[in-house]
C-alpha cells in the first residue's frame, strides 16, 4: 500500500519529465559556449536549471497546485540567483533592497555594453554571466511550467525556440546542426513522454480480469519505435531541408554579438556605424548605405580625418573599446586644454569645422584632432576625457562648431622626437606589444626603422613602409590576417594584404616595438564634398589610424594606410626622401570597392530602421485597441439585443414577450439553442430536458410558460404588467441558474463574445442596409 | 475519404502553420537555424499523416460471454478475442469497447501492434442493474502518433449482444385456483380449443393401436387417421403487458414499467411450474404474431427482457388481440398502468363472465417522480384496489382524484386487482392478488 502511494507520488512528481525539461534548457544554451569566452556563466546556470527542475519535481510530488508549483520555481530561481550575482546589494543578504534594482541595472548595461560591442567569442564579465544566468532561469522555470507541469511539452518549445534564437540571431550563419538537433530531439521527447502518459493512461484502470500472456494487458506496448522513426526523419527533413533551401542573406534586428560582416541590418538604410564600439570599420567600409553620418563645412585647406576616439588596449587579436570611467573626464562644458606635450615652437594653425547634421550615436562625437574648443548647441552638453583626447558627448547634438589645430609647416623646431618617452608617464598598455607577434615585428623594425633614435624619423620610416609598394590596400584579409587567427598582426605582415585596420594596427606595434607609445585611432575620413560646398561623411568613409607620442609634439595622426581610402600622411610625417616611394604605391593599389561577399545586394525597402518600424508599430497596436474596443462593443450590443423587446414593449402582452425572448436569447448566450416553435408547454419541456435546474429554477420556468401561455392564448386581459414582472424576475431565476451549471468557459464567452451581440450586431448592419 | 487536414488535431493543424509561417520567416530573414524550427514543426505532422494508415483494420472480434444471460446484478464474464485476419500488421490502437453504460464502465485498453494471425483477448466483467439486451461492442479504435498531431477513430463494427433478464421474484408456492365458467375448483381439461389443440385426429405412426383409428376421416383424407385422445389437457394462462410509454411516469429506465415486466416475468415462471401454456401479450409478441403461440419459458423472458415502453401502444389493440384467448376461458394476467379511463374499461370488458382475470394495476401517482417515499411506503403490499382507492397522491389533486377512480375500474368490472407502488414487493402483491374477491364471481 505504502509502496503504492509513494509509486504515485513519483509518478505525479513527473521527474524524468523534469530531468528532459532541463536538459532541454541547457541544450538551448549549448550555443552560447561558442558565443562567450570564459565558462564562468556554465556552471552557476547547470545549477540554476537543476535547482529549478528539482524544485519543480519536489513540489509536484507533494502534489502542490500547479500554479504554486511555477511560482515557487519562479521566487526559488530568482532568490538563488540573487544569492549569485546580488548578493552585497541584499539587506541581511535575504531581502532585495533599492541598491539590488541598481546593481541589476549596471549589471544588464555593462552586459549590452559588452554585447555590443564584442564579436563572437565575447568576453564573460559579471554582467553577461548575470544576464546569460537569468535568462536560463527564466526559460528553465517557464519550460518546466509549461511542459511539464502544465503538461503542454508543444507550447514548452516557445521559450526554448526564443532562447535559441537568441543566440542564433547574429551569427547569421547557420549553426552546426546538432546544437539545434540536441535542442529538437530533447524537445520531442517530452512530445513523446507526453503521448506515452496518454497511452499508459488510456487503459481502464484495476481490471481484475485482465490475466494471461495473451491478454491485450499483458505488456502495455509503447509508440517508441514510431516516435523514434518520425522524430528522426523530421530532423532530417529539418536540417537537410534547410541547407537546401536558398535563404535571403541574413537581417538584423539588433546590435550584439558574432555579426556577420556580410548581413544586412536592419539599421541599414540609415547612417548607423559599428565601429566606434567595435573599433573595427570593417563592416562600415561594406555599408553600401549612402545616408550622411556626418555633414558639415570647413575652412581648411587641408583635410583632416574626423577623429571620434581611440584605445590602447589591444587584446586577443583585437581592439578593445576603452573604459572610460567617469571619474576620468574633465567636468561638464570645461574648456578642453591644449594638447599635452605640443611644443609651444611648433607653427600651429586653427581651423575650424562646422557640422550641420550628425547621425552618431551617443556619445560620441566626430572633429578633427587635436581639438581646441567645441561649441555644441544650447540644449547638449559634453565631457572631455584627456587621456585620449575624447570628447563624450552628454545629450544629442545635431549640430556643433569645433576648432581644432594643425601643423603647419613641415619645417618642425629641432629636437623633436629626440627625446625618447618615459615610460613611467604612460599606461602600460601604450607600450604593450602584443607578445605573440613580437618576434616579427621586432624583425621587421630592425629592417625598416635602422639605426635611427629620433622618434619621428622611425614613426616616418614605419609609415613609409607600410605605404610602401607590397602592401595592397584590401578588405579580403588572408586567413592568417583574420582577427581569430592566432597572431593577425604577423599574419598581415607576412600577406601584406589588408585595410586601415591592419595597417594601423602594424604601425602602432612597430612603434611600440621601439619604445614609442602608441595608441589607434577611430573615426572618418573627410568625406566627398557636395554641391552645395558642404562636405558628407558616410558609413563607408570609417577610418582608423595609429597616433604616436612624439615628444615636442604630443600625440600625433600618421598614415600608414595606402591607396585611396585613406589620407596622405600630415606634412610633418612626409619627409622628402619618402615622397617618391610613397607616390607610385598610391596609383597601384586597386581599390577593392566591391568586395565580393557583398554581391547580394540590400533589399530596397524591406529592411527599414527601427524607426521606420514605428509607424507600423503604432498602427498595429491601433488596430489592436479598435478591435479590442469592437470587441468591448459586442457584449454590450448582446445586452440591447437582448432586451430589445422588453424596452419598447408597450402592453402587457408586449412585455410577456419580450420577456420570453429576453428568455431564449440569454439561454442561446449560454449555449442552449432556441426551442423550436412549439406550445409554450413543448418549449418548457425542451428547456428543462436542456438545461440543468433545481427546483426553484423549474418552478420559476413552469411559471413563464403559463404566463407565455396565458398571454398567446387565453383572451385578451388575461396578463397585466404584475405578471410580466414576475415573469422577469423568474427570467433572471432561471438564466442565473442555467448560468451557474454552465462550464465557465462558456460563461466567460457568454460574457465577452455573446451570441445574442454577434446577432444584435448583424441585426443592426442588415438594418443599416436596408435604410439605405 | 477523409482530408488529410481533418486527421490533424488541433496541435498538428497548428504546427503545421506555424512551422510553414516559420520557414518563410526564416527563408526572407535568412535564418537558416529559423527555417530548421520550421521545417522540424512542418515535418512532423506531415510525416504522421503518412505513416499513419488509415483503413479500418482487417481484425475478427469474436466475443464469448458466460453466462450467457445475465440476471440482474449477475456478474457476466466477457473474453473478446482480436484477431488480425489481414495481411498487414495493424498500428496501436486506444481502443474502447462501446457498452451501454448500464452494464458497467467501458473497458478501454491499448489494442497493440498484431501481425497477421496474431490474436489477443481482452477480459471484462459486465454487470448490469437493469433487464435488456444489451450490445457488447462496436469496438471504438483512436489512433494517434507518439506526438499527438493526427487522430484518427475508426470502428471495428463487430457487436454481440447480451441479455439481461428481468428480475425475477418467488411467487410462493401456492397454486393458481383454476378458474374458468361455471367452475369454482380445478381447471378442468380442456380439449379442442383454437390452435394445435384443433388436431384431435392425426395420421397413423408406428405403434398406434389401430382401434384408435379413426375411420371417418380415414375415408376422407384415403390415408390412416387416428384419434388423439390422450392429449394431455393444459391450463391456459394469458399474460398482458401494458407498454404504454406516456401512461408509464418518468423517464429514462421508468421504475414502475420495470415492475410491471418483473412481476409479468415472475408470474410467467410461477405459472410454467405450475403446468401452465403461457402466451405472452405485447406490442411485440402483437406485431409478430406469437401471441397465437404458448412460449416456453425462456422465450417469454427473452421476450420481456427486450420488451420497451412504446411510444403509440395502444390498451385497446391489446385487449382486442387477448379477445379470442378469454373466450376459451383462460386465465389472464395483466400489469396495466391505471392511466386513460376509455382504455382501461376496453380491458376490462375482456374478462367473460365467470373467467378468471388478475390485474396488478399500477398507481401512477406513487411512482410518479415526486412521489414521497414515506408516505408511498405507509401504503404498502395487500391494499387491494378497494382500499387503495382511498389514499390520494400528492401530485397535482386532478390526476390524483383520477388515479383514484382507474385503479378501482378494473376491479369494479371483476377483475381481482392489487394496487401497487414502488415498494410493493412482487411475491407479495401476487399473494394479495390470490386472495382478493373477484366482484363478478360472486
Amino acid at each position: 500500500m505504502r509502496l503504492d502511494a509513494s509509486r504515485d507520488a513519483f509518478t505525479r512528481g513527473m521527474w524524468p519529465e523534469g530531468l528532459v525539461a532541463a536538459l532541454a534548457t541547457l541544450a538551448v544554451a549549448w550555443p552560447l559556449t561558442d558565443l562567450l569566452r570564459e565558462d564562468s556563466w556554465f556552471v552557476p546556470a547547470v545549477l540554476m536549471v537543476a535547482l529549478v527542475a528539482l524544485a519543480g519535481a519536489i513540489m509536484r510530488t507533494l502534489d502542490v497546485p500547479p500554479s504554486l508549483v511555477s511560482l515557487g520555481q519562479l521566487v526559488l530561481g530568482l532568490v538563488a540567483l540573487s544569492q549569485v550575482y546580488l548578493r552585497d546589494s541584499l539587506w541581511r543578504g535575504l531581502l532585495p533592497t533599492r541598491d539590488t534594482l541598481l546593481l541589476i541595472g549596471e549589471l544588464l548595461r555593462e552586459a549590452g555594453t559588452v554585447l555590443q560591442t564584442y564579436a563572437a567569442p565575447a568576453p564573460t564579465t559579471t554582467g553577461v554571466a548575470f544576464l546569460v544566468v537569468s535568462l536560463m532561469t527564466l526559460t528553465a522555470v517557464s519550460v518546466d511550467s509549461m511542459g511539464v507541469t502544465g503538461r503542454a511539452p508543444a507550447s514548452a518549445g516557445i521559450p526554448l525556440a526564443a532562447g535559441f534564437l537568441v543566440s542564433v540571431s547574429n551569427s547569421g550563419q547557420a549553426m552546426e546542426p546538432w546544437y539545434f538537433a540536441a535542442v529538437a530531439v530533447l524537445w520531442l521527447i517530452m512530445l513523446a513522454q507526453q503521448g506515452h502518459r496518454v497511452l499508459a493512461g488510456w487503459p481502464s484502470a484495476n481490471r481484475r480480469e485482465a490475466r494471461g500472456g495473451d491478454d491485450v494487458t499483458a505488456n502495455v506496448p509503447t509508440y517508441r519505435g514510431l516516435a523514434q522513426v518520425l522524430g528522426a526523419l523530421a530532423l532530417l527533413t529539418a536540417v537537410v531541408g534547410a541547407a537546401a533551401i536558398p535563404h535571403l542573406p541574413p537581417t538584423f534586428l539588433g546590435e550584439g554579438l558574432a555579426r556577420n560582416p556580410d548581413a544586412r541590418s536592419a539599421g541599414d538604410g540609415s547612417a548607423q556605424v559599428s565601429f566606434t564600439e567595435t573599433m573595427d570599420p570593417s563592416r562600415d567600409l561594406r555599408n553600401q548605405s549612402q545616408a550622411p553620418v556626418l555633414t558639415y563645412r570647413t575652412n581648411a585647406t587641408r583635410l583632416e580625418p574626423l577623429r571620434v576616439t581611440a584605445t590602447e588596449r589591444w587584446d586577443d587579436g583585437r581592439w578593445v573599446a576603452p573604459e572610460r570611467p567617469t571619474s576620468r573626464l574633465q567636468g561638464v562644458d570645461e574648456p578642453i586644454p591644449r594638447p599635452a606635450g605640443l611644443d609651444e615652437a611648433v607653427e600651429t594653425a586653427q581651423q575650424q569645422v562646422t557640422v550641420t547634421g550628425n547621425a552618431l550615436d551617443l556619445p560620441h562625437l566626430a572633429a578633427p584632432s587635436p581639438l581646441a574648443t567645441l561649441q555644441l548647441p544650447g540644449d547638449s552638453a559634453y565631457r572631455f576625457d584627456p587621456t585620449d583626447a575624447t570628447v563624450v558627448l552628454q545629450a544629442p547634438a545635431e549640430q556643433y562648431t569645433a576648432t581644432y589645430l594643425t601643423i603647419t609647416g613641415a619645417d618642425l623646431p629641432e629636437g623633436v622626437g629626440d627625446t625618447p618617452a618615459d615610460p613611467e608617464q604612460f599606461d602600460e598598455e601604450v607600450l604593450e606589444v602584443d607578445p605573440v607577434s613580437a618576434d616579427a615585428v621586432a624583425a621587421l623594425n630592425e629592417e625598416v626603422v635602422g639605426g635611427t633614435d629620433n622618434a619621428l624619423q622611425a614613426a616616418i620610416r614605419i609609415q613609409n613602409h607600410l605605404r610602401s609598394a607590397p602592401y595592397q590596400y584590401s578588405l579580403t584579409l588572408a586567413p592568417a590576417a583574420e582577427a581569430d587567427a592566432d597572431d593577425p598582426i604577423g599574419g598581415f605582415l607576412e600577406t601584406r594584404q589588408g585595410y586601415c585596420v591592419q595597417f594601423a594596427t602594424a604601425m602602432v606595434m612597430m612603434a611600440r616595438a621601439e619604445g614609442i607609445p602608441a595608441r589607434m585611432a577611430v573615426g572618418f575620413l573627410p568625406g566627398e564634398v557636395q554641391v552645395d560646398g558642404t562636405r558628407q561623411v558616410i558609413a563607408s568613409d570609417a577610418h582608423t589610424w595609429p597616433e604616436l607620442w612624439i615628444s615636442g609634439m604630443g600625440w600625433s595622426r600618421f598614415e600608414p594606410t595606402p591607396g585611396i581610402r585613406s589620407e596622405a600622411p600630415p606634412v610633418y610625417a612626409r619627409t622628402p626622401s619618402s615622397t617618391g616611394d610613397a607616390a607610385p604605391t598610391t596609383t597601384t593599389v586597386t581599390r577593392p570597392a566591391e568586395p565580393t561577399t557583398t554581391s547580394a545586394a540590400p533589399v530596397p525597402e524591406e529592411d527599414s530602421g527601427l524607426s521606420a518600424l514605428w509607424p507600423t508599430l503604432w498602427r498595429t497596436l491601433l488596430a489592436v485597441l479598435v478591435l479590442a474596443l469592437l470587441m468591448a462593443l459586442v457584449p454590450v450590443v448582446g445586452r440591447r439585443y437582448r432586451e430589445e423587446a422588453v424596452r419598447t414593449a408597450g402592453t402587457p402582452v408586449e412585455k410577456v414577450e419580450g420577456q420570453w425572448l429576453l428568455l431564449t436569447r440569454s439561454l442561446g448566450d449560454l449555449g442552449v439553442d432556441e426551442p423550436p416553435a412549439r406550445s409554450p408547454r413543448d418549449m418548457r419541456r425542451y428547456y428543462r430536458e436542456h438545461t440543468m435546474m433545481n427546483r426553484t429554477g423549474e418552478d420559476a420556468l413552469g411559471r413563464i410558460t403559463t404566463t407565455l401561455e396565458r398571454s398567446r392564448y387565453a383572451a385578451p386581459g388575461h396578463v397585466d404588467d404584475t405578471d410580466a414582472t414576475r415573469m422577469g424576475d423568474d427570467v433572471r431565476t432561471v438564466v442565473e441558474q442555467v448560468r451557474e451549471a454552465t462550464p465557465w468557459n462558456i460563461r466567460a464567452n457568454a460574457a465577452l463574445l455573446p451570441q445574442s451581440g454577434l446577432a444584435g450586431v448583424r441585426a443592426w448592419v442588415r438594418g443599416a442596409f436596408r435604410r439605405r | 475519404m477523409r482530408s488529410p487536414w481533418a486527421l490533424l488535431t488541433t496541435r498538428g493543424k497548428l504546427f503545421a502553420v506555424v512551422g510553414a509561417v516559420v520557414v518563410v520567416a526564416g527563408v526572407l530573414l535568412g535564418y537558416e537555424d529559423v527555417t530548421r524550427i520550421g521545417l522540424v514543426l512542418l515535418a512532423l505532422p506531415l510525416l504522421a499523416l503518412v505513416l499513419m494508415p488509415r483503413r479500418t483494420p482487417r481484425v475478427r472480434v469474436e466475443r464469448v460471454v458466460e453466462p450467457s444471460r445475465l440476471a440482474p446484478d449477475e456478474r457476466g464474464q466477457v473474453v473478446a478475442r482480436f484477431t488480425n485476419v489481414g495481411k498487414r500488421p495493424t498500428p496501436l490502437y486506444l481502443a474502447e469497447e462501446h457498452l451501454d453504460f448500464q452494464l458497467g464502465d467501458r473497458p478501454r485498453f491499448v489494442l497493440p501492434r498484431l501481425v497477421p494471425g496474431e490474436d489477443r483477448r481482452l477480459r471484462y466483467a459486465v454487470r448490469s442493474r437493469h433487464r435488456g439486451a444489451y450490445p457488447l461492442g462496436p469496438v471504438l479504435l483512436r489512433q494517434r502518433d507518439p506526438f499527438g498531431l493526427t487522430f484518427l477513430t475508426l470502428q471495428l463494427s463487430s457487436v454481440t449482444e447480451i441479455l439481461v433478464l428481468p428480475r425475477l421474484h418467488s411467487l410462493g408456492e401456492g397454486r393458481v385456483r383454476g378458474t374458468s365458467r361455471g367452475s369454482e375448483g380445478e381447471m378442468p381439461q380442456m380439449v379442442a380449443l383454437h390452435g394445435e389443440d384443433d388436431v384431435s385426429i392425426r395420421t397413423w405412426r408406428e405403434g398406434d393401436e389401430l382401434r384408435r383409428v379413426h375411420w371417418p376421416a380415414t375415408a376422407h383424407r384415403g390415408e390412416l387417421m387416428v384419434r388423439q385422445e390422450d392429449r394431455p389437457a393444459r391450463r391456459r394462462a394469458l399474460l398482458i403487458l401494458d407498454s404504454r410509454a406516456s401512461a408509464y411516469p418518468g423517464n429514462g429506465v421508468q421504475p414502475s414499467y420495470e415492475w410491471a415486466v418483473s412481476a409479468i416475468a415472475s408470474v410467467a415462471r410461477h405459472l410454467v411450474a405450475d403446468g401452465f401454456v403461457v402466451h405472452l401479450l405485447t406490442d411485440t409478441t402483437l406485431r409478430d404474431g406469437s401471441t397465437e403461440h404458448p412460449v416456453e419459458l425462456d422465450a417469454a423472458l427473452d421476450a420481456l427482457a427486450r420488451v420497451r415502453p412504446e411510444q403509440d401502444s395502444r390498451l385497446d389493440r391489446l385487449a382486442a388481440a387477448a379477445a379470442p384467448f378469454t373466450t376459451g376461458g383462460v386465465l389472464v394476467v395483466a400489469a396495466v398502468v391505471a392511466h386513460d379511463e376509455q382504455a382501461l374499461r376496453t380491458l376490462a370488458a375482456i374478462r367473460q363472465p365467470g373467467s378468471r382475470a388478475m390485474a396488478f394495476v399500477l398507481d401512477r401517482d406513487r411512482f410518479g417522480t415526486r412521489t414521497d417515499t414515506r408516505s408511498a411506503a405507509r401504503r404498502e403490499v395487500g391494499e387491494t384496489a378497494a382500499t387503495a382507492a382511498a389514499t390520494p397522491g400528492d401530485g397535482d389533486g386532478s390526476t390524483a382524484r383520477e388515479g383514484v377512480a382507474l385503479t378501482g375500474l378494473l376491479a369494479d368490472s371483476g377483475w381481482q386487482t392489487v394496487v401497487v407502488g414502488p415498494h410493493t414487493d412482487v411475491g407479495r402483491a401476487w399473494a394479495a392478488l390470490g386472495s382478493a374477491t373477484p366482484v363478478g364471481v360472486r
